[in-house]
């Protein structure tokens, strides 16, 4: 039967547009729909993971150079990094011989951050502080901490006899409460000056870093930025990310302080060196720290093995790399005389500064 | 691995065998007592059928922020789902349906010298549109609104160790339901496929620590776009229904729920393959009994 033109509907026609939408060839329609992005969305596997000499070579080099912050920093070409190594790689080759050739690659990039872990060994660089003096010893340290220390946490303190309040924080791993470092500070509230000793402290707990800084400081400082990759090739960064330093709301010290550092302060240790400089009460003494100025990720290779480095590189409030270390405001280095008199030269500087301020 | 699967169906044999026992004796009365339609459909306004399964599944977890590898284990599976009749339109053509599904599983890398655990909770609510093709098969047809949360924690991993997982949009629906018998015994065959289409899923930058995105970037920016191109998912369900009781049908089920995102450089997935054991069962609305339900 012919429609009349004369009564022509147009929502008629809508109606009948909606319900052949939704009916049973429009169903079907979608269900077809349904089924094509089932399809045609690809699965997300992994790649290349071959647990073989090669294989693992291939998959370490790979995730260091899609992952690894520091490569033009430290100006490394990579990709000739990986035509020299290759050779060195065999199908039969036994599983300890793997480990020192890619240790030996590893070691290239110079970074204390970079290590990798067999159950038989871990492969680190650690030429930052090995070949430089230590300037710290624990025997003549302790001289100083006497036997009736107080322990906070990780943290250890003491008034020495010229009123000068002395604390060691030897490990960014030792946890620290805000109620302990409200008691700590009370404590030594009688001292005429504070010295902060984290020398030998080779990092751990960032947060920590900023917990303890905090205390230092009255007002909102610029202490740094931060970058991270967002992408695999080798400049792939964000924009700097300002990291600002706020005032703690609970006890804050308000009188001169001295951070001794050695060349054992690494990372986290480094991180609160920056921090620390940046203070107007605050003067870094010492050697230079170790650096380690990239928040390090964990992977791993096919063959099980776990993989350290670095991922997102940190900046001084100058955007200066502090990858290579933090140079101090005042140097000083143990001596041989001091350490024959079992005398800590830094403390003992320290002292004068603090007593001269 | 297999000996863990192995416990695991023993136990949920164990669990549910009372119920088995007592259906076996229910049998006869319940041949002659239930229709199709009875048990196997949806029928009357304000009527609710639920379904409550748990199970056991094969997990595969991949996601390169914490590894280049998949890690493979086991998942606990639990799933409720309601689907409600509505007067819409007059007729009994529109069904709302609301599923809770989750899972928490570990997974372990190929040398089985690290580990992974992991949660996924999901949400959904939909509305369908149901065609009865014949008295034995309908199809329904329909979307929603889907919402994920979850998390996969590597034990290894020092700055980067877990991935959060957030995710919501809407999601496509499909469902085809065969009831038919065997031996005049009644059964119900269905299969439900979701896709999630448009919405927004949760990923970091490619090397940015959790760190860094909490105590001074915005997490909110890290809401990323997400449609089938970036986040091809699917959830397949294939349940057989067999009438037991009166009032409760037996439900055994394969749980296909695949997640992936490639998304910033970064590529994830989640696949977990379930055998679910559970129970289907109708309840109807307070107002509804009251008869003032429309």
């Amino acid at each position: 039967m012919k429609e009349n033109k004369n009564n022509y509907n147009p929502f008629s026609t809508l109606n009948k547009c909606i319900k052949l939408h939704f009916s049973m060839r429009g169903m079907v329609n979608l269900l077809v729909c349904c089924l094509f992005l089932l399809f045609a969305s690809s699965c997300i596997r992994e790649e290349n993971q071959v647990d073989t000499p090669q294989g693992n070579f291939e998959a370490l080099w790979k995730l260091l150079d899609e992952r690894y912050c520091f490569f033009d920093v430290k100006q490394v070409d990579w990709d000739s990094i990986h035509d020299e190594y290759a050779k060195r790689i065999t199908d039969t080759m036994p599983e300890g011989g793997l480990f020192e050739v890619l240790g030996d690659m590893l070691d290239e990039l110079k970074d204390g951050h970079v290590n990798l872990y067999s159950t038989a060994d871990v492969a680190r660089y650690w030429d930052w502080y090995e070949d430089y003096p230590h300037n710290f010893n624990e025997d003549i340290q302790d001289r100083y901490l006497g036997v009736d220390y107080k322990i906070s946490g990780g943290l250890k303190y003491c008034i020495l006899p010229e009123n000068i309040g002395y604390v060691y924080y030897g490990s960014f791993e030792g946890s620290v409460s805000e109620s302990g470092l409200d008691d700590m500070l009370s404590y030594l509230a009688v001292c005429d000056g504070l010295i902060f000793d984290i020398r030998d402290n080779g990092g751990g707990m960032l947060t920590y870093s900023e917990k303890i800084a905090s205390r230092f400081t009255n007002e909102k400082v610029r202490v740094g930025y931060m970058m991270h990759k967002n992408g695999p090739d080798h400049d792939d960064f964000s924009s700097p990310q300002a990291i600002d330093l706020k005032p703690s709301n609970r006890f804050r010290w308000q009188r001169p302080v001295v951070l001794l550092t050695n060349r054992h302060v690494f990372s986290a240790a480094n991180d609160f060196t920056n921090k620390m400089k940046t203070l107007p009460l605050v003067t870094v003494m010492g050697d230079r720290t170790g650096g380690g100025a990239g928040l390090p990720f964990t992977s791993e290779l096919p063959n099980g093995w776990l993989v350290r480095f670095s991922a997102s590189p940190y900046f001084n409030a100058d955007m200066e790399t502090i990858e290579f270390g933090i140079e101090p405001d005042v140097e000083v280095a143990l001596t041989v005389d001091d350490y024959v008199n079992r005398h800590d030269t830094l403390i003992d500087a320290a002292v004068k500064l603090l007593m001269n301020n | 691995m297999n000996r863990y699967i192995h416990y695991g169906l023993i136990a949920l044999v164990s669990v549910l065998f009372p119920f088995f026992a007592e259906a076996q004796d229910d049998v006869a009365s319940l041949m002659k007592q239930t229709s199709l339609c009875d048990t196997l459909d949806f029928c009357g306004n304000g009527r609710i059928r639920q379904a409550t399964s748990l199970g056991i599944g094969y997990l595969n977890e991949y996601d390169t922020y914490l590894s280049p590898q998949e890690y493979t284990g086991l998942s606990l599976n639990y799933r409720n789902e309601s689907y409600r009749n509505r007067s819409w339109q007059g007729g009994d053509k529109w069904i709302t349906n609301k599923v809770v599904q989750g899972y928490i599983g570990y997974s372990d890398n190929k040398v089985q010298n690290s580990r992974a655990y992991s949660f996924l909770v999901t949400y959904h609510y939909g509305v369908l549109r149901r065609w009865r093709v014949n008295n034995r098969l309908q199809l329904l047809a329909g979307g929603g609104g889907l919402l994920d949360v979850g998390t996969l924690y590597n034990t290894r991993n020092g700055n980067n160790p877990a991935q959060f997982r957030f995710s919501f949009g809407l999601l496509a629906q499909g469902m085809v339901i065969w009831n038919f018998n065997v031996f005049h015994y009644p059964l119900r065959l269905s299969y439900e496929v979701g896709v999630p289409l448009v919405g927004a899923t949760f990923m970091p930058h490619y090397g940015q620590s959790y760190y860094e995105l909490y105590n001074y970037g915005e997490p909110i920016e890290q809401l990323n776009f997400s449609s089938p191109f970036n986040t091809p998912s699917i959830l397949n369900l294939l349940s057989l229904d067999i009438p037991t009781w009166s009032h409760m049908t037996l439900r055994i089920s394969y749980l296909g729920d695949i997640h992936q995102a490639e998304i910033n450089h970064l590529r994830s997935h989640s696949y977990n393959h379930a055998f679910m054991i559970g129970f289907v069962w109708d309840s109807i609305t307070l107002p509804s009994f009251f008869g003032q339900h429309k």
